[in-house]
């Protein structure tokens, strides 16, 4: 009995201790932050990584400056974040292009060689659109034709790019084979679409509103898991009876061994950007995304999650 | 290495190029295979192809350098003066120094960073290009300022108006 | 129309607006005149600040930026021979050989106006034709980029008169350094060597100023011991009136100026190809076409003007598919549709409607912009031929010096200074072999384009070589090429036998 209580008395002592070190303010941020973010200025991975920044800086009470280092599609400056100092000044903003570099062996690091911390936009604004030149008016006629002619209607995509991915993802779920080619950029890949040298693409609803406006392109679908409410006049590829989803996730990271306190108060900071009206209103104007907050936990099952889906379903990402 | 002094500069690019050529045609072959539909259009075919014309046309130089060679084998090559020979040696060593400098240079960014590497950098390169006529006492001030000025308002300049940060090194970091 | 323009006028010419719009094209001048420094170099740093801008002003410094940095060039391609920009490689040829013959500041001159005469010339075309070249611009898909590549390679061929194998041999290198990084069609990777930096290959930028700025370095370190004194860029300022060359010499010019300016408007208009290439292939026109080809190289004006109202001309072009379409031309206009992104205006075909300010406002920065840059570039002609009577010893390392702030600006990467020197070596070998350096550039940047363009064609056509042959605008361009090989063999053998006659 008495044996008992002392360990009971341990275990209360214990956890009291550790549940006020818990309570104790960290006092980071003391001094100027810095986000690299591992492509150009101007992309949308720059945008969100500012517009979040500005959001931050009230409430971390500190400046925030962007660093934008490119190269080898994000794994760059993700490894220049890697193999900084896990002191808490030091973070890097990507999206799950981290994952597809991994499996199309670009990079040998993952989201596993960083400590996440959270995310603060999850596009799912991606929509399969064809040319207002072709005569496919929804996503069937689409399938049928495409069954008609295996290989002869072509999507625009990017090779090792979400976009490719997405033409893939089609063709599997639909059982039809396209001709699913390189045409270069967002800007080529748009021109090809438009002068109907190719027929079919997939981008997120932001890149494309353009031509979506003028009548030029025709939207078949959106493949989100559920409707937007930012266009819910556009079914779900799901609705319409094809099981394909996409999305990604542009989230935070620190480099591994960086203090869990500092990251938990990041992830409460960005949580609570990403329930600021302002915030949410001008990411919408600007992408047509709605921002969606993921907390360490779920952020990184999701990530774990993609990877290994991922990994079984490489043939999607890159051609054999 | 007398016989290579008599090599003319077409003979030289041939041997050199030939060389590239034939290093760059194997090197395509550790390129990855590509997917299937491109058929013979994969990754390694343009490298392939580059490196066959250039084999071609550094073989063409070969042969004109040859050509060329024969032509002045026997023309006699006035013995440079000693002076001469010295000149070119100095010169020679200058040069060396140089390309060592700008590797050194680099390679101390990081570590030192931009600032320092770079006054050190310009301090010696100014010297070396200093000709042998000026007086080398009298200007080094004037080196010395620029190889200190410049580099440090540069770095702040750069730093602080558009917000593109150089190697900072251990002496800056954390302070501007 | 005439609303439009005054809408436009009204949104721009407010007092803050005139400042940055004058502020930017002086920084965008600075920017292009140093090597290793350029116009987007200029853009990418100041991108950032435009978002606290309005979008019309923030436009309009991006543009001023864009047009200061592209003619800013000249500067130093003229006095030193290091083009400020990929986009002034050409002004080298002919410019740096008058600067030597103290015809520096007449060169400056003709350059600047020519710069000016071709940003004019391309905003008007943009300004009345915009949406519907832009519709003929996206017509050109694989097929018909491979065939103006084809045509591209055959020009420039054909311009390296002393040894055709030397400048093969130079132009093959640039395509080989370029195979470097990840191919473009597919994910392999290419003589990366195992170094991840390598995967991006080698940006142009470090590329051309290791090239050219540490090459002319490391040259002039062989002889600096023997330098008499002082040596300096020599700019005779003497007795030179206003911009240094008469009315009757550049109207002598027109046709050279008006075909120069069309060569880049419509080499802009194609998006992924840009002021880099053109100023190059105007050059070789004009060479081509010109009475006097053998000239060229020697010092004419010709080549300046060519090389400068092209490079400028391909401003205006690059803007028609942005603006029109919202397919931005290359790589500055790429940057600018993010700054117009980011404030939420969609660039597309509804553009022109739905944002008539900002279009129109655009149109008039451009025009300010070009006034704004003739004048200082007149006024700043002596300030810069001042600034580079330093003597060498100061200039060249100080130059050294930004041309590694440009490269290590351009990624944030020390690789792109390693770059740097990798390439000062490449071209002091060339410089040792008397290999021309130039078609290097030319290589390096077509090589690409070729490749990329093929091999998607054939990925569309699904291996078949037939739709090449099928889409007019490729035929026209292969026309165009085979006729550029015929003539240039006819020429050549021409000359040869001219020459056997001389000699007979």
């Amino acid at each position: 009995m008495k044996k008992l209580a002392t360990i009971l008395a341990a275990v209360l002592l214990v956890t009291l201790a550790l549940g006020s070190v818990s309570l104790a303010e960290t006092s980071w941020p003391e001094k100027t932050l810095e986000i690299v973010v591992p492509y150009k200025a101007g992309g949308d991975t720059d945008f969100h990584t500012r517009k979040l920044a500005e959001y931050l800086e009230p409430i971390l009470g500190q400046t925030i400056i962007i660093t934008n280092i490119e190269g080898a599609s994000g794994s760059i400056g993700m490894i220049d974040v890697m193999e900084s100092a896990p002191d808490g000044y030091k973070m890097l903003y990507f999206h799950e292009s981290m994952l597809t570099n991994n499996v199309v062996e670009i990079c040998e690091f993952t989201h596993n060689d960083l400590d996440v911390c959270a995310a603060s936009v999850v596009d799912d604004s991606y929509v399969l659109v064809v040319g207002a030149q072709t005569p496919y008016q929804t996503l069937d006629e689409l399938v049928a034709a495409a069954k008609e002619n295996p290989g002869d209607i072509a999507f625009a995509a990017s090779s090792g790019g979400y976009s490719y991915y997405c033409g893939r993802l089609l063709e599997e779920t639909a059982g039809i084979d396209l001709n699913v080619c390189d045409a270069g950029g967002t800007g080529a890949r748009n021109s090809a679409v438009l002068s109907n040298k190719m027929q079919v693409t997939a981008h997120v609803y932001g890149g494309l509103k353009p031509y979506i406006d003028s009548g030029e392109f025709r939207v078949l679908c959106a493949l989100g898991a559920e409707r937007n409410p930012l266009f819910p006049d556009i079914p779900t590829a799901r609705e319409l009876g094809y099981d394909m989803v996409g999305g990604r996730a542009y989230f935070l990271s620190f480099p591994k061994g960086t203090d869990p306190e500092i990251i938990a108060k990041m992830s409460a900071a960005i949580e609570q950007v990403c329930q600021n009206e302002q915030f949410i209103k001008e990411t919408q104007d600007a992408y047509m995304t709605t921002p969606s907050y993921l907390n360490t936990e779920e952020l990184q099952k999701r990530l774990d999650d993609n990877l290994a889906f991922f990994w079984a379903h490489r043939d999607l990402l890159v051609e054999e | 290495m007398k016989v290579f002094k008599k090599w003319n500069k077409s003979l030289w690019t041939g041997v050199v190029f030939s060389l590239v050529a034939v290093a760059y045609l194997i090197g395509s072959y550790s390129i990855g295979p590509s997917a299937k539909r491109f058929g013979i259009f994969g990754a390694a075919f343009m490298p392939r192809l580059y490196g066959a014309v250039l084999l071609l046309c550094a073989v063409i130089q070969l042969v004109v350098g040859i050509r060329q060679y024969r032509k002045e084998k026997d023309k006699e090559i006035p013995e440079p003066t000693e002076a001469e020979k010295k000149e070119k040696l100095l010169n020679a060593r200058n040069v060396a120094v140089g390309f060592v400098l700008i590797f050194l240079y680099m390679l101390s960014m990081k570590t030192l960073g931009f600032v320092i590497s770079s006054a050190i950098f310009l301090f010696c390169l100014c010297n070396l290009l200093l000709p042998k006529t000026k007086d080398r006492k009298k200007a080094q001030l004037g080196i010395v300022l620029l190889a200190v000025l410049l580099p440090t308002l540069s770095y702040l300049f750069f730093k602080n108006v558009v917000y593109m940060a150089l190697p900072a090194g251990p002496i800056f970091h954390g302070v501007i | 129309m005439l609303e439009s323009l005054a809408l436009g006028v009204r949104s721009v010419c407010t007092p803050v607006g005139l400042l940055i719009t004058l502020l930017g094209t002086v920084v965008g001048i600075i920017f292009g005149a140093v090597p290793g420094l350029s116009a987007t170099t200029a853009i990418v740093l100041c991108l950032p600040l435009t978002y606290k801008m309005s979008s019309i002003n923030g436009m309009a410094l991006l543009i001023s930026l864009f047009i200061g940095g592209i003619s800013g060039g000249l500067v130093s391609a003229i006095l030193t021979r290091i083009p400020g920009t990929p986009s002034s490689v050409a002004t080298t040829w002919d410019g740096y050989p008058m600067t030597q013959k103290g015809q520096g500041v007449k060169a400056l001159g003709i350059g600047i106006c020519a710069s000016f005469f071709g940003t004019l010339f391309s905003i008007i075309v943009l300004i009345f034709a915009a949406p519907s070249l832009a519709r003929v611009a996206i017509q050109f898909g694989a097929y018909e980029y491979f065939a103006v590549a084809v045509f591209s390679i055959t020009m420039m061929a054909t311009l390296s008169e002393k040894s055709m194998s030397k400048g093969l041999i130079s132009g093959l290198m640039g395509c080989i350094f370029a195979t470097v990084g990840m191919d473009p069609a597919g994910s392999q990777k290419r003589f990366t060597l195992g170094i991840r930096s390598m995967m991006s290959g080698f940006n142009i930028l470090p590329v051309l100023v290791g090239l050219f700025a540490v090459c002319e370095i490391i040259t002039y370190i062989e002889k600096a011991r023997n330098a008499k004194g002082f040596e300096v860029i020599d700019v005779d300022l003497k007795g030179v009136k206003g911009m240094g060359f008469t009315w009757k010499e550049f109207w002598g010019q027109k046709w050279n100026l008006l075909r120069s300016a069309v060569i880049g408007c419509i080499i802009g208009i194609l998006p992924g190809i840009g002021a880099s290439t053109s100023n190059v292939m105007a050059y070789t026109v004009a060479k081509k076409s010109s009475k006097h080809p053998e000239a060229f190289g020697t010092g004419i004006i010709d080549g300046i003007v060519a090389s400068e109202a092209a490079n400028n001309a391909s401003i205006g072009g690059a803007m028609v598919p942005l603006l029109a379409l919202g397919i931005p031309g290359d790589s500055v206009t790429a940057l600018l549709l993010g700054g117009l992104t980011l404030k939420g205006i969609s660039a597309g075909p509804l553009l022109f409607t739905e944002h008539v300010d900002l279009v129109y406002s655009i149109f008039i920065a451009m025009i300010l912009a070009s006034v704004f840059m003739l004048v200082i570039e007149f006024y700043g002609l002596r300030i810069f031929a001042k600034l580079l009577g330093l003597p060498k010893y100061y200039m060249l390392p100080a130059i050294f010096l930004f041309c590694v702030i440009g490269a290590y600006g351009v990624h944030n990467n020390i690789f792109d200074v390693w770059t740097v020197l990798v390439f000062g070596a490449v071209g002091f070998l060339f410089t040792k072999l008397d290999i021309p350096a130039s078609p290097f550039i030319l290589g390096f940047i077509i090589g690409p384009l070729a490749e990329e363009n093929l091999r998607r064609g054939l990925m569309l056509s699904k291996g078949s070589f037939l739709p090449f042959l099928q889409s007019p605008l490729a035929l026209v361009f292969f026309g165009l090429a085979l006729i550029s090989v015929v003539a240039s063999t006819v020429s050549h053998r021409k000359r040869i036998k001219a020459q056997k006659q001389s000699n007979g």
